[in-house]
């Protein structure tokens, strides 16, 4: 998988967690740029990543992710 | 800021971003002077066994343990383990893992939003306790404890644990912070079920213990035979909260309300607080932690 299609579905995700159809996410984007963005929905968004990707990201990987291309690179490592 | 509290939080928020964002926010909107004061005091009393990197380490850990357990709560819909015998073998007699998760929770009681905001709504309800003898069950760290000692409304204090190492830490702490006339006190190692108490208690305190055992009933039992007939006591659950010693689910304030009643307690009054400020009724539907703290009063 390229890593414009895991940004292609990590938006989509992003979306569907944050209940906001207007997200735009880039590598530099984290948790500051979007407002609900708080530990509980941290959890619920590597959960929905999880199940989109079919990985499993440890909770203690997921809170040192400083931004989204971080996470891209998590998941691309994993598939 | 002080000097101590500053390079904990700098720690804390070069190892974790999420934190670095949550608590620029709590600093500038949520934690009180007085508190910050407070927790300078405490850094300095841990500083003396360990070093800040360590504290941040042993609160990122809780953090990241917490996570770790929502993420089975939301798959799962219950909490890892259910029985005392489980979470003995698992956790609590991992001493090494107990010390850190000590030292993380102490200081989660500061950075926390939900735990500053039950922590000020105990300092509230404890200033209204007034009689003979104080008890209060699971002291833990020793803060509730020390804070209660210090409004000095009782003739004697009593705290009892069943952890050794919490006991220490308790008369560590309050040695270190009680007020010089302070009324005398007794800590004691032992099953709050099986102990035999000399006297009734007028005043109880029982934070954050229901939720660590199987029959939470059983123990609301046990308080209403060691207190006195309109004994106040302090009782503070969460609800949907999951964390590696969790083994009774609470799951809504309303249960809660329901089991105090039956065990013949009145609710004089009661206060939550969401996890992440959301309303009440959303952290119902999305299952988010809720602190719930209750002043009874023994029927």
């Amino acid at each position: 998988m390229t890593k414009e299609e895991v940004f292609s579905r990590l938006t989509e995700v992003f979306r569907d967690v944050f209940d906001d159809e207007s997200i735009e996410i880039s590598e530099s984007t984290t948790s500051a740029d979007i407002p609900d963005w708080d530990s509980f929905e941290h959890i619920n968004l590597i959960l929905a990543v999880e199940t989109e990707f079919g990985v499993k990201i440890p909770m203690g990987k997921a809170v040192t992710l400083k931004n989204v291309g971080e996470l891209a690179e998590t998941i691309i490592s994993m598939l | 800021m002080p000097k101590l509290t500053d390079k904990l939080i700098a720690d804390i928020s070069e190892k974790n971003p999420l934190q670095k964002v949550y608590l620029k926010e709590l600093l500038e909107n949520d934690i009180r002077d007085e508190e910050i004061t407070d927790l300078e005091n405490i850094l300095n009393l841990l500083c003396k066994e360990h070093t800040i990197e360590e504290l941040a380490d042993a609160y990122l850990l809780l953090v990241g343990d917490t996570m770790e357990e929502t993420a089975f709560f939301l798959r799962n819909g219950h909490y890892r383990y259910s029985t005392l015998a489980e979470v003995d073998e698992k956790v609590y007699q991992n001493t090494d893992y107990m010390s850190k998760y000590m030292l993380g929770l102490m200081l989660s009681g500061y950075l926390w939003k939900n735990h500053l905001a039950i922590n000020r709504y105990f300092k509230e309800a404890i200033s209204s306790f007034s009689g003979k003898n104080y008890l209060e069950i699971g002291p833990g760290h020793g803060r509730y404890f020390l804070e209660a000692i210090n409004l000095g409304a009782f003739d004697h204090y009593t705290g009892v644990d069943l952890s050794p190492s919490s006991i220490e830490l308790a008369r560590s702490f309050i040695e270190t912070n009680k007020v010089p006339d302070a009324k005398p006190y007794d800590l004691i190692c032992a099953d709050i079920t099986k102990y035999e108490f000399d006297s009734l208690f007028d005043g109880v305190s029982i934070s954050e213990v229901l939720e660590h055992v199987e029959d939470p009933r059983s123990l609301l039992k046990r308080i209403h035979e060691i207190t006195k007939e309109g004994a106040d006591v302090y009782v503070s659950v969460p609800i949907n909260a999951p964390e590696i010693d969790h083994i009774y689910l609470f799951k809504s304030n309303e249960e809660v309300f329901k089991m105090v009643e039956e065990e013949n307690f009145t609710i004089k009054d009661s206060f939550y607080v969401t996890s992440n400020g959301v309303s009440y009724e959303k952290a119902q539907k999305k299952r988010i932690a809720v602190n719930l703290a209750m002043h009874l009063i023994r029927k």
